[in-house]
């Protein structure tokens, strides 16, 4: 059982393409139900439908509770270029931003995101991108990884796992975050080819199980240390100032 | 909890994955209290069924945990006819498993009916890899054809992220009494097991983790966090596997 954990992976809102409750009030049950500490989350409605009105509800929900940390979402095919809008998000309180090219159906080599990035160039905020399928790690690192903020790949699994440890060797500013890891010993192959310290955890809840992904990570055959840095050190030390 | 997995796999993969060996595979069992599994080969599958289904044969012996199915391959019918005399009638091969991705034909093409009808005769059950609405369709073609033969759904009907091929598999299962739902995917959305078990009953679910590419952590935990009376757990767990495969 790890000390703390913060988990870099999670969302509440509507989903039209499904049903599934995705309330915060589902969200707010597992973080109570799994001990979590922090979750850093964000609303759907940023995702789906406009991302001004999504991340001022991430905003105006994570004031109402302490274990919330609030992730902006910038949704390029609205995103004109402007690289202020990067540091205003900054500026109020958002810890990281997040891209959902599965989501919204842009491809990774599209103009916005290279003017995102320049944006968060200069915040230094971390990144976190959902992955498509083989080469939407390569294309994104090749796109952005240049930059020095923390590139977070969202969403690797076996299929890709090859993939994200390459460019992770090769690009120091690049991690994974945990929900998709799900061959048996993905955290073990990550640990002894990239390190401890490039991998965030992250569960993808309340859309998917939360305990999946807590498993894999708490049983691995890795140090405690390692999954200490796993389950909250790493995020703690990318996000800054999220301590209780 | 003790658990019977109905999915598992022996051999290599083409992906960073090594625990191939069998005390890699008793240890992940272990570690997550699987007391048997139920294995075919990654070899035969994606490759050369003879050659893959023989290398399992051996591996078999290794353990009284492991339990295989004879892997078929309906582009070749008259060597997977050959494979089912060969090891079907064998204790510890408990059914046969289809995989249309990697043969490109269909679990309801004809040579496939004809390798099924050969199952069916010899009372054993059918694991079919099922991902997306097309593939559900296919296998409730099976299970309708051969209403006493056990078809068990591998992935529940699957689809990841934006798919929802499991919904499909459980609305096929519900008509169709000798058709199983087995759990396993990558992407696992919640509630995915409370609405099977409202909508089929917990006794045609099936505990599988799809190791050695997969994590039981997935799946184990999926169940342990599933919204369901823990009689319902431990049916999908263990009970209804030892019941139709008569463990």
């Amino acid at each position: 059982m790890p000390s703390r954990i913060v988990d870099m992976n999670t969302y509440f809102g509507a989903y039209p393409r499904m049903k599934i409750d995705l309330s915060l009030e589902t969200l707010e049950r597992l973080i109570e139900q799994n001990g979590v500490a922090k979750v850093v989350t964000l609303s759907l409605k940023g995702v789906l439908y406009d991302h001004v009105e999504g991340n001022a509800e991430t905003l105006r929900k994570c004031s109402e509770s302490g274990n919330l940390i609030p992730a902006a979402t910038l949704d390029p095919r609205k995103y004109t270029g402007d690289a202020t809008d990067v540091h205003t998000l900054a500026s109020q309180g958002f810890k990281m931003l997040r891209l959902f090219p599965d989501l919204q159906g842009w491809p990774l080599r599209f103009a916005p995101v290279r003017s995102i990035a320049r944006g968060l160039h200069k915040t230094h905020m971390p990144l976190m991108v959902n992955m498509l399928t083989y080469g939407s790690a390569t294309e994104i690192v090749d796109l952005v990884g240049k930059h020095s903020f923390p590139l977070i790949l969202s969403g690797i699994g076996y299929w890709v796992l090859s993939e994200a440890i390459v460019l992770m060797k090769n690009t120091k500013n690049v991690f994974v975050e945990t929900s998709h890891l799900d061959s048996p010993d993905a955290v073990e192959t990550l640990v002894s080819e990239v390190g401890a310290d490039r991998i965030l955890f992250g569960s993808n809840a309340p859309m998917t199980y939360f305990r999946g992904p807590y498993l894999s990570v708490a049983n691995a055959d890795i140090s405690d240390h390692a999954k200490e840095m796993i389950f909250h050190l790493n995020a703690e030390k990318m996000l800054g100032g999220v301590n209780d | 909890m003790k658990i019977i997995d109905v999915h598992a796999h022996y051999g290599e993969w083409f992906f960073p994955i090594y625990l191939s060996k069998e005390q890699h595979i008793i240890g992940l069992m272990d570690r997550y209290g699987i007391e048997k599994a139920v294995f075919s080969s990654s070899l035969a599958i994606v490759y050369n069924m003879i050659e893959g289904n023989a290398q399992l044969d051996g591996f078999l012996s290794k353990s009284p945990r492991f339990y295989g199915y004879v892997v078929l391959n309906p582009n070749y019918v008259d060597l997977s006819m050959q494979q089912i005399e060969r090891y079907l009638g064998a204790q510890k091969f408990l059914g046969v498993k289809i995989h249309p991705d990697y043969s490109r034909k269909s679990v309801s093409c004809h040579e496939s009916i004809e390798l099924l009808e050969k199952a069916r005769k010899l009372k054993k059950v059918a694991l079919l890899h099922t991902w997306g609405d097309e593939q559900v369709r296919a296998t409730s073609t099976v299970a309708d054809t051969f209403p006493d033969l056990t078809v068990i759904m591998g992935h529940m009907g699957g689809n990841g992220r934006e798919g929802v091929g499991w919904k499909a598999g459980i609305e096929a299962a519900k008509a169709r009494p000798n058709l199983y739902l087995e759990v396993c995917g990558s992407t696992l959305h919640k509630d995915r097991i409370k609405e099977a078990v409202e909508a089929v009953g917990d006794d045609r679910i099936l505990y599988g983790s799809d190791m050695t590419l997969l994590n039981p952590s997935i799946t184990v935990g999926m169940i342990e966090e599933a919204n369901i009376p823990q009689s319902s757990k431990e049916n999908i767990f263990h009970r209804n596997a030892e019941r139709i495969l008569r463990l």
